[in-house]
């Protein structure tokens, strides 16, 4: 049962001179994913999915590599993988969960989204996240999480929690929160939904769950009084 | 091969398209996203789940081939075709938790070991004791360990049969406990393994 200790470099993002030629809906992206260790070098170029609407803005959903580049194995979602004649394209978001997942890479998972996001117009995530700050636990607010989107859906308050880089440009999806109203107005304990998806968020959300293990010390006061508002609004 | 939309079907359907605003298509998004959170899956799909929902109706009018086709009650407001819409929205939401797998095609990833190396194919007999361990160890190993290490202990068992590793959910230092209990708990079994 026992790995051997390894010291890996990366991921990181660099920049491809060469760029292979692809047929729509798939563009090469100039950029590539490397990572090392002391046997061999990875290096897998990437591709962004052009949409009919012509965005200059990416989404990091879209940012897909060549199933033939594939370095291990890997599962993802269904609508992760596009067919094209040439063979399949995957995202991204779904092999930075395996090598994560399987520990084959280290980096900071912050720093890798960080740099990605400093080289491509990365798009935000949902419609209309919500901007005010101090709604998580400062902890948690520190290390970029933020409150993203509050609903409610079948009799519970769900919060969904996204990760913000540094520059504030885009914001990444990490997962959702469930709460129920008790009797007395107040909010219970609430619940982590279980998770469904594959990708960056797996990641994510094991480092929220590492700096916050339990849901209720999840919102700050500030929070739960949104909260508690959105339900009266 | 489905029944051919109706004429009149087809026309209002049509018009009930093109009546939908730019407002009405984010609203629609927003739906997509709330459903995709419900159901664990990343929101930032949701503006895929709507346009797919949308080419699905398209592709239900335009041909037999398949694709969503609505019924007469279904357009007759477009209140009522916003409700069709979601509905669409729903089914392919709920689809897009399938997972799919690729197998590596080229070089292994690590220093010359096979990629699957953990996955050795294992005899019936082997298997049945795998399954064994698997039984007495996790119940054992639940009740002794803190609730800390439940997601990592939890994550263990979806893979033990088919992995030597125990994937690093949450912190790396709770792989090593959870290690640490398991070589307790199969120590005090006899050392099955």
């Amino acid at each position: 049962m026992e790995t051997k200790p390894k010291i890996t470099l990366g991921p990181f993002c660099i920049t491809v001179t060469q760029m292979e030629t692809t047929s729509a809906p798939m563009s090469p992206l100039g950029l590539a994913i490397e990572w090392s260790n002391s046997g061999q070098a990875i290096n897998i170029p990437l591709f962004r999915r052009v949409l009919p609407s012509g965005s200059e803005r990416i989404r990091f959903e879209h940012i897909l590599f060549r199933d033939a580049d594939l370095p291990c194995d890997l599962d993802c979602l269904d609508y992760q993988a596009i067919d094209s004649p040439g063979g399949a394209f995957l995202a991204l978001d779904a092999l930075f969960a395996t090598l994560y997942r399987s520990c084959v890479v280290s980096r900071p998972i912050y720093a890798v989204l960080s740099e990605l996001s400093a080289v491509v117009p990365l798009r935000r995530t949902v419609t209309n996240p919500i901007s005010l700050k101090g709604l998580l636990t400062a902890e948690a607010e520190a290390r970029g999480f933020r409150l993203n989107s509050v609903f409610q859906a079948s009799g519970l308050i769900y919060a969904q929690i996204g990760w913000e880089e540094q520059g504030g440009s885009t914001r990444f999806h990490v997962c959702t929160t469930a709460f129920r109203t008790k009797p007395n107005g107040r909010l219970d304990e609430g619940r982590w939904v279980a998770r469904r998806d594959v990708g960056v968020s797996e990641v994510l959300s094991d480092e929220l769950h590492r700096l916050v293990p339990e849901t209720m010390d999840l919102l700050s006061k500030a929070g739960i009084q949104f909260l508690r508002s959105q339900l009266t609004s | 091969m489905k029944a051919p939309l109706s004429l009149e079907c087809s026309v209002r359907c049509e018009v009930r398209l093109n009546e939908l605003s730019a407002a009405d298509i984010a609203n629609l998004t927003g739906f997509a996203e709330r459903r995709l959170a419900v159901m664990g899956l990343n929101p930032s799909a949701g503006e895929d789940a709507t346009q797919r929902a949308l080419a699905a109706i398209l592709q239900g009018m335009e041909s037999d081939q398949g694709g969503r086709t609505p019924r007469l009650v279904d357009v007759e407001s477009k209140g009522a075709f916003l409700n069709f819409v979601r509905g669409a929205i729903s089914s392919i939401v709920e689809a897009m938790g399938r997972k799919r797998q690729f197998r590596v095609k080229n070089t292994p990833w690590e220093d010359g070991m096979p990629p699957a190396a953990d996955r050795v194919s294992l005899t019936p007999a082997q298997n049945a004791e795998l399954s064994d361990l698997q039984g007495q160890l996790f119940p054992r190993l639940r009740a002794r360990a803190p609730r800390r290490l439940k997601r990592t202990i939890d994550a263990w068992e979806s893979v033990f049969t088919e992995s030597d590793r125990i994937p690093a959910r949450g912190h790396r230092r709770y792989v090593r406990e959870v290690k640490g209990l398991a070589q307790e708990i199969i120590t005090e079994l006899g050392g099955i393994r």
